[in-house]
C-alpha cells in the first residue's frame, strides 16, 4: 500500500493500479517543496541486491529513490545517502532505468557491509521543486525489479555479454603511494544508451575518477584519464575491500563487449596540491610582491614607455 | 607543472621516453626535454634545489620547465621589434596575462603564439612557404595555429594556385610526419585522437566548461559546446567575405583568425589560457591598420583577463603556494557563482574586442575599464549575491 506525503500547498493524485502514477501540482512558493510516496517491500540483500526501477519524471523538477531495511535482529538501517546518484536526479520527461546496488548503497550510508540476512523493507520516491517552481508535474514508476548479482570472472583481457559494470582486479594490495593520474586504454561497446564512468579504487576508497562517457560513433576505442581531483562519486559495484581495481561502472545502459588494452599509473614523487597552510604574514608578503610584479610594474612600464616615446605632433 | 616535471624526471631519471600518454601535442615535450637537460646537468653538478611551499616542482626546476614559454615570449618581442612594431612588442611582452601564463602558471600557449606571429610576419613579407612552415609548427603546438594556414590554403584553392598548394601540402605533411613519428612508434596516436576529438567536438567525455554557454546553462557538454560549429563555420565564411572586399591576404587572414580566436573562446569549451590567443593577433592587426585604440585595448584585455583568471579560475593560492582552496584575495576569489561571473565578464571583454575590430578606429579611453568593472559588479550581484542561476 502506497503512502503519500505532501505539503498543504501541493495537490497530489496517486493512481497505483498496476503501475504507479503520481500527478503533482506545485504552487509558487518561497521554499523548496517536495512530495514523497512510500511503501513496504521485501528484498533480500543476500539474494537480490540489484534493483532496477523504470521511471519517468517530468522535466523541471528533481526526484530521488530511497531505501531502508532491517537486520535479522530487527534493527533498521538506511540504504541511501545524500550525494548518491540516486538522489536529486533531474526529471528528463522520458523513461529511465535506474539501477542501484543496494549492498553498495548500504555500505556507503553506514560505512559497513549489511549483516547477512538483512532485508530492504521500505521504498521511497520523492519529487522536489526548487523555490519559485510551479505547475503540473508527474512521476511514473513503470517497473520495479530486484535481481541477484551475477558475476562472470575471466582471465582473458576481453569479455562479451551484458554487464552493468566491469571490475579489473589489479592483483595488487591496497595502493599506498599518492596517485597522480591513471590512464586506461580499452575497447568498449554497449547498448545505445550506455553511459559509464571509470574509477580507480583501492579497497573501498576511490583514488581517481574519470569523465562520464557515452558511446563514440567514430571508434569503440577509448583512452580514459582518471584523476584524483575528479573524485565525486562511487561506482555502482562495491569493490573488494582487499584489492585495488579499475571499475568501469555503467550509469545507464549495459556494456556488451569490453577489452582492456593497457593501464598506466603515474604516482607523485613530490606533494601535489597538498593540504597545508602558509604563515599569514609570509602569505601577505608574497601576495603583495606577486601583485606588484604582475600588475603594477608592467602597467607602469607601459605607461612610462608610451609617455617617453610620445610623438611630438 | 607536476605533469611537466613528471615526464622530465621519468626521462632523465629512468630513460623512459613516454610519448604515448604525454597529454599535449609533442613539440612541448621536445622543447622541455631540450631545456630540462641543462637543469639535469646542474643537478648532477651538485645543485641543491629547494622545495617552495607546497609546489609540486622544485623552485629552480619550475623555472626550467617554464623556460620554453618564457623564451617564446621573448621571441614574440624580438619578432615585433625586428618588424618595427615597437609599441606592440612592449604591449605584448609587458602584458600581465602573458607574464602570468608563461612565468607564473606555466601554460604553453606562448609556444604556439611565437610561431603564429612568425607566420604572420612571413606572410607580410610575401614568403608563403615560410609562413606555411611557421603556422604548421604553431598548429602542432596547439591546433589553433592551423586556422590561418587553412585560410591561406582556402585562398590558394579559390585562386587555383595548385603549385602553391602542392608546396604547402609537402611542408605540412613532412612537418606532421616528423613531429609525430616518435609518437606513432610508441603507439600514442589513440591518445592524440582523444585530445583531437575533444578540440573538434566529437569526444563523448562530459565535462564542465569555462565558457559563457556552459556556465550559464550549468550544463555538462560532451567536451565542447554544441555551438562550437558556429565558430568553425563562421571563420571560413567570414574570410571569404573579407577577402572579396580587401585585396590584402594578410589583413583578411589576420581578421578572420582574430574572429576565430574570439568565437572559439565564446562557443567552445575554452580553457582560461585561450584568452591569450586574440592578444598578439589584435596587436599585429592594430599595427597594420594603425588602430592604436585596439592595441591599448588588447593590453587592457590581457590585464583584466589576468585578474579574472587568477581570482576566479586558478586561485592565487595555487599559483603562489601550490595549494588549492586558499582564498588569500578574498572576497575576490572563492565566492559562490564565480564561474558565471568569470564567463559573463570574459564575454563582455570579447564582445568589446569585436567592437574595436569592426567599429571605426577609435582612441582608447580608460572608461572602457570602468565599463568592464560595472559588468563584473553586475555579474557578481546577480550570480553571487542573488544566485539567479540556482533559481
Amino acid at each position: 500500500m502506497w503512502q503519500l506525503s505532501a505539503p498543504s500547498s501541493t495537490v497530489a493524485n496517486l493512481d497505483a493500479n498496476h503501475l504507479l502514477s503520481l500527478s503533482i501540482t506545485f504552487s509558487k512558493q518561497d521554499v523548496v517543496q517536495a512530495v514523497s510516496i512510500s511503501r513496504n517491500v521485501n528484498f533480500s540483500l543476500d539474494e537480490n541486491p540489484i534493483v532496477i526501477v523504470g521511471m519517468s519524471v517530468s522535466g523541471g523538477v528533481h526526484y530521488g529513490i530511497r531505501f531502508t531495511g532491517t537486520t535479522p535482529s530487527g534493527a533498521t538501517f538506511d540504504a541511501w545517502r545524500e550525494g548518491s546518484r540516486l538522489q536529486h536526479r533531474p526529471g528528463l520527461g522520458t523513461i529511465e532505468n535506474v539501477t542501484a546496488n543496494l549492498v553498495a548503497e548500504t555500505y556507503l550510508a553506514n560505512n559497513q557491509l549489511p549483516l547477512p540476512g538483512s532485508k530492504i523493507t521500505r521504498l521511497w520516491f520523492y519529487v522536489e521543486a526548487t523555490i519559485g517552481t510551479s505547475g503540473d508535474f508527474s512521476l511514473q514508476a513503470t517497473s520495479l525489479q530486484a535481481f541477484e548479482l551475477k558475476q562472470t570472472t575471466t582471465s582473458s583481457t576481453e569479455i562479451s555479454g551484458t554487464f552493468s559494470g566491469i571490475v579489473i582486479n589489479l592483483g595488487l594490495p591496497s595502493l599506498s603511494q599518492s596517485i597522480f593520474q591513471a590512464y586506461a586504454s580499452y575497447d568498449i561497446r554497449g547498448t545505445s544508451d550506455l553511459r559509464y564512468t571509470p574509477f580507480l579504487v583501492s579497497g573501498t576508497s576511490v583514488l581517481a575518477q574519470g569523465y562520464t562517457y557515452t558511446q563514440n560513433a567514430f571508434t569503440s576505442h577509448q583512452v580514459a584519464v582518471l584523476l584524483p581531483q575528479r573524485v565525486t562519486g562511487f561506482p555502482s559495484i562495491l569493490p573488494n575491500a582487499n584489492f585495488s581495481s579499475i571499475i568501469i561502472s555503467a550509469d545507464a545502459g549495459s556494456i556488451t563487449h569490453f577489452k582492456i588494452e593497457d593501464l598506466t599509473f603515474k604516482l607523485t614523487s613530490t606533494s601535489d596540491l597538498g593540504t597545508g597552510s602558509v604563515d599569514s604574514n609570509t602569505a601577505q608578503l608574497f601576495m603583495a610582491s606577486y601583485l606588484v610584479f604582475l600588475f603594477v610594474t608592467p602597467v607602469a612600464a607601459v605607461i612610462l614607455f608610451v609617455k617617453v616615446f610620445k610623438n611630438e605632433n | 607543472m607536476a605533469l611537466w616535471a613528471d615526464y622530465q624526471r621519468i626521462f632523465y631519471g629512468s630513460g623512459i621516453l613516454d610519448f604515448k600518454y604525454f597529454p599535449t601535442l609533442p613539440p612541448l615535450y621536445y622543447a622541455q626535454l631540450a631545456i630540462y637537460s641543462f637543469y639535469t646537468l646542474l643537478r648532477i653538478g651538485g645543485l641543491q634545489d629547494p622545495v617552495l611551499f607546497y609546489h609540486s616542482t622544485y623552485a629552480i626546476e619550475g623555472v626550467f620547465l617554464k623556460l620554453p614559454m618564457i623564451l617564446a615570449d621573448m621571441g614574440v618581442f624580438l619578432l615585433f621589434v625586428r618588424t618595427g612594431r615597437i609599441l606592440p612588442a612592449v604591449l605584448y611582452y609587458l602584458n600581465p596575462f602573458m607574464i602570468y601564463l608563461s612565468a607564473a602558471w606555466g601554460t604553453y600557449d606562448s609556444l604556439m603564439i611565437v610561431f603564429l606571429v612568425a607566420g604572420f610576419v612571413a606572410l607580410e613579407k610575401g614568403n608563403k612557404p615560410l609562413a606555411t612552415l611557421a603556422f604548421t609548427v604553431s598548429g602542432l603546438v596547439k591546433l589553433f595555429g592551423f586556422i590561418p594556414l587553412a585560410l591561406i590554403v582556402l585562398d590558394n584553392i579559390a585562386r587555383r594556385r595548385f603549385k602553391d598548394i602542392s608546396v604547402q601540402f609537402a611542408i605540412v605533411s613532412s612537418s606532421v610526419a616528423m613531429t609525430f613519428a616518435p609518437v606513432i612508434l610508441q603507439g600514442g596516436l589513440q591518445t592524440f585522437f582523444s585530445g583531437f576529438s575533444r578540440f573538434v567536438g566529437i569526444s563523448t567525455a562530459q565535462g564542465t566548461g569555462w565558457n559563457i554557454v556552459s556556465a550559464l546553462q550549468g550544463t555538462q557538454f560532451q567536451a565542447v559546446s554544441p555551438f562550437v560549429w558556429i565558430a568553425y563555420l563562421s571563420i571560413p565564411v567570414f574570410f571569404v567575405l573579407q577577402i572579396r572586399k580587401s585585396s590584402s591576404l594578410l589583413l583578411s587572414v589576420l581578421k578572420a583568425s582574430l574572429l576565430g580566436a574570439i568565437l572559439l573562446n565564446i562557443f567552445s569549451q575554452a580553457e582560461p589560457q585561450w584568452l591569450s590567443w586574440p592578444i598578439p593577433i589584435a596587436l599585429i592587426y592594430a599595427s597594420a591598420t594603425k588602430r592604436t585604440g585596439l592595441s591599448y585595448y588588447a593590453y587592457s584585455f590581457g590585464a583584466i583577463a589576468t585578474f579574472l583568471v587568477m581570482t576566479l579560475t586558478q586561485g592565487s593560492s595555487y599559483i603562489l603556494f601550490g595549494l588549492l582552496g586558499g582564498a588569500y584575495l578574498a572576497p575576490l576569489e572563492g565566492f559562490v557563482g564565480a564561474l558565471p561571473v568569470y564567463a559573463t565578464t570574459t564575454l563582455s571583454l570579447l564582445l568589446l574586442l569585436i567592437g574595436y575590430l569592426y567599429g571605426k578606429p577609435v582612441k582608447f579611453k580608460l572608461e572602457v575599464l570602468a565599463l568592464v568593472m560595472i559588468i563584473y559588479a553586475q555579474a557578481y550581484f546577480w550570480f553571487s549575491i542573488i544566485g539567479i542561476q540556482n533559481l
